[in-house]
């Protein structure tokens, strides 16, 4: 069975070299491409297309943006291919419901699998991704951590406010402000949460990732 | 413009490097500078003895000469009577009228001797000549800064100013003087004419004019019936033949659509030429001073020319040294977004492509692999001018981005904002916030981890398209108010930048610090 691909890249270059590339492969064919927004909400559009690979930075738009656009109309699986990786696009990226993210120097045995996985269903992120763009969905500050951690271990808000060295007025305005953000009810699921996420082990693992990774 | 190549040519002649080819033209280049100085000078100087005439039509004597009582009563010491020596006390000898209606004369005499004052009768036109003597003194005056700063135009300048300064002179019936002036203003168009011509001519012109110009000063103070003929002649060369030297200077450049060179003379030099202008003006209206004196005035006045410069440049910098700044600051952003746009789009992408191509032919693999590392470089200079997160995803985004990328084994950053917006550019504050607070937010970090040696560093607040509140709080050695003042003082810290850039957008910026940290909050409202 034939994958066929959508290119969509602002840079003749990069699509004639992905073209290259990728028709080198027997069972990819690319029989679509472009270099703006609209052409590709037209070629996501269309059904015989099965992946659609995608620029961030187009003439006029957003990638992304665009994503998040046709988020609710049926489109073909998109992987998103970046000049640059950081956690924050990957995460942006799934968030919108992109199938993968790729740098667009990635080798192309990685692009060939990561197409194919997609093709067939699946998703092309990696487990390394994922578990970044996890560790971003919950964060707590510093005293954040602090006093979570006190409230795991079963303190009171006085205890907590003792401990850290303020007041219990100021103690309850943080929980009241961790609750809203994490969408909690009460001290004993934010107790629960931390535990079973691991939210107090993450600090030393959120070390640099600055889109080392080519 | 016109002053580059001189420049150039001076520095290779103090260095004596040797090019001997160019000694003609250093030659060249010393005399018509010592010429360039010499008019310029001739004409401030003429420009000053016509103000000193024309103001002699409104000097008052400052004695009542009706006085008949044997003894002069009282004498002004701002009049010209008190300058001839007339002191009170003083035996009158004589009061009689003079030849000419309204004049008269005064003799007095005293220990040291015989004193004489005289009134000529006013000359209205010589009074009425007082503001092109001045306009004179200006001109003279802009001839002497041009020679620093406009060179091409000294000549033609000098030129505008002894045609000025002879009408004057001339009313007063100084004839040496305004005879060269008058000369100088006829014949120095011509003189610049034959620059134009080629050589020979040059030559053969220059000497044509150089003759005539003295046959006529020797005509004219000869009193030769010749003399009539040439003036009719000097005066139409004087009229038109500057104003041709100024067009030929000027339409030609505009026909070839060159542009026209603007005189721009720096404020502080116009400041000090209009300051001599009007101390003289002063001095010889006011306190009555010979023209000897107001010379003098005037030239130490001259002296203080490059002082006048010195305080003006100081004075620039201290009102406009925070625009100039502001200016700067957004001049290098600007080029950090252009140079980190024109990473991307181009360098990137070809490389990109040349990798795509490698990557079939399975000997190159290993140079596929270098290029790769070599766009991962250029990606990190490109993040490190500005970084891509913002422009492509946003504040909330890129603040994450600031936090994980500052944060290392001693330094946990940490950054919880609340971004509504996202990548969506229409829930976006404006661009220019978003970097304004991006750019705080990193150099807060920076100093934190830099100068107080902070172990936790928290970023947080919300993100909304007409709202922005930021604030990176530290646990490091904090910013008492005293340090933060000395900090403020000595320019460190970027505290300075920071407040540059909250004013830019209008943003409030507030910075505590206590013992216990460091809290810098930004706030924006649309």
């Amino acid at each position: 069975m034939t994958i066929f691909v959508g290119v969509v890249d602002d840079h003749p270059l990069v699509v004639r070299g992905l073209d290259t590339a990728l028709s080198s492969v027997e069972d990819i064919r690319v029989v679509a491409s472009g270099g703006t927004v609209t052409e590709a909400r037209q070629i996501a559009a269309r059904a015989d297309i099965d992946v659609m690979l995608l620029d961030i930075r187009l003439p006029d738009g957003n990638g992304l943006v665009l994503l998040d656009s046709i988020a609710k109309d049926r489109h073909c699986p998109v992987v998103i291919l970046s000049s640059f990786e950081t956690p924050q696009y990957v995460s942006t990226a799934l968030k919108y419901g992109a199938r993968g993210f790729m740098l667009k120097t990635a080798p192309l045995d990685e692009l060939v699998s990561a197409i194919r996985r997609v093709a067939a269903g699946g998703s092309a992120f990696t487990a390394e991704q994922l578990l970044e763009a996890n560790s971003r969905s919950v964060r707590l500050t510093a005293r954040e951590r602090e006093i979570v951690r006190l409230i795991v271990d079963g303190r009171s808000n006085d205890e907590i406010a003792a401990a850290v060295g303020s007041s219990r007025k100021t103690v309850e305005a943080r929980l009241t402000r961790l609750y809203d953000r994490l969408g909690i009810a009460s001290r004993v699921e934010l107790a629960l949460r931390a535990e079973r996420g691991g939210w107090l082990e993450v600090a030393s693992t959120d070390g640099k990732p600055g889109g080392a990774q080519t | 413009m016109g002053a580059a190549p001189a420049r150039i040519l001076e520095r290779t002649l103090t260095r004596g490097e040797g090019f001997p080819h160019l000694s003609r033209d250093a030659l060249r280049y010393t005399v018509s500078r010592a010429a360039q100085r010499l008019l310029a000078v001739a004409a401030l100087v003429l420009g000053m003895a016509a103000t000193a005439a024309a103001v002699e039509g409104y000097a008052i004597a400052g004695v009542d000469p009706e006085n008949p009582g044997g003894v002069v009563a009282a004498v002004s010491p701002t009049g010209f009577a008190w300058r001839d020596g007339i002191r009170p006390g003083q035996l009158v000898v004589a009061l009689e009228d003079s030849t000419t209606p309204g004049g008269w004369r005064l003799e007095t005499t005293d220990a040291a001797g015989l004193h004489t004052s005289r009134e000529q009768p006013i000359d209205d036109a010589l009074r009425a000549s007082l503001p092109l003597a001045l306009l004179a003194l200006l001109v003279g005056g802009c001839a002497v800064v041009f020679t620093r700063t406009h060179r091409r135009w000294v000549a033609p300048v000098a030129a505008i100013g002894f045609a000025l300064a002879g009408i004057p002179l001339w009313l007063q019936g100084v004839p040496e003087i305004s005879t060269a002036a008058m000369a100088g203003a006829g014949f120095l168009p011509f003189w610049l004419f034959a620059e134009r011509a080629p050589p020979r001519w040059r030559v053969i012109g220059r000497a044509a004019v150089g003759v005539t110009a003295v046959g006529w000063i020797a005509c004219r103070l000869g009193a030769s019936p010749s003399y009539d003929a040439l003036e009719s002649f000097r005066g139409v060369g004087a009229g038109y033949g500057t104003a041709a030297v100024i067009a030929l200077a000027t339409v030609p450049r505009l026909l070839r659509g060159e542009g026209f060179h603007v005189i721009r003379p720096r404020l502080a030099d116009l400041l000090a030429v209009s300051l001599v202008g009007g101390v003289a003006l002063i001095l010889m209206f006011s306190v009555h001073l010979s023209a000897a004196a107001v010379f003098i005035a005037i030239a130490l006045a001259l002296v203080a020319v490059p002082t006048t410069r010195f305080i003006g440049r100081r004075l620039e910098r201290v009102f406009f040294a925070d625009l100039r700044a502001q200016v700067e600051l957004e001049a290098s952003e600007a080029e950090r977004a252009r140079l980190a746009r024109d990473l991307h789009d181009v360098p990137l992408q070809e490389l990109t492509s040349v990798i795509r191509h490698l990557e079939v032919v399975p000997a190159a693999r290993e140079s596929a692999d270098r290029l790769r590392a070599v766009a991962q470089q250029l990606r990190e200079t490109a993040t490190e001018l500005r970084p891509p997160v913002l422009d492509d995803l946003g504040l909330g985004a890129a603040l994450d981005f600031l936090a994980s990328q500052s944060s290392d084994d001693g330094v946990m950053v940490m950054s919880v904002v609340a971004d509504t917006s996202g990548p969506h550019l229409e829930h976006r504050p404006p661009a220019d916030v978003e970097l304004a607070v991006f750019r705080i937010a990193q150099e807060a970090v920076t100093n934190a981890i830099q100068h107080a040696a902070a172990t936790a560093i928290d970023i947080s607040g919300d993100v909304q398209h007409d709202a922005v509140s930021i604030t990176v709080h530290d646990d490091g050695r904090g910013l008492t108010h005293d340090r933060q003042h000395e900090a403020a003082q000595v320019g460190r810290l970027g505290l300075a930048s920071m407040r540059r850039r909250a004013e830019a957008i209008d943003a409030d910026l507030a910075v505590s610090g206590s013992s216990s940290g460091t809290r810098v909050s930004i706030r924006w409202a649309r």
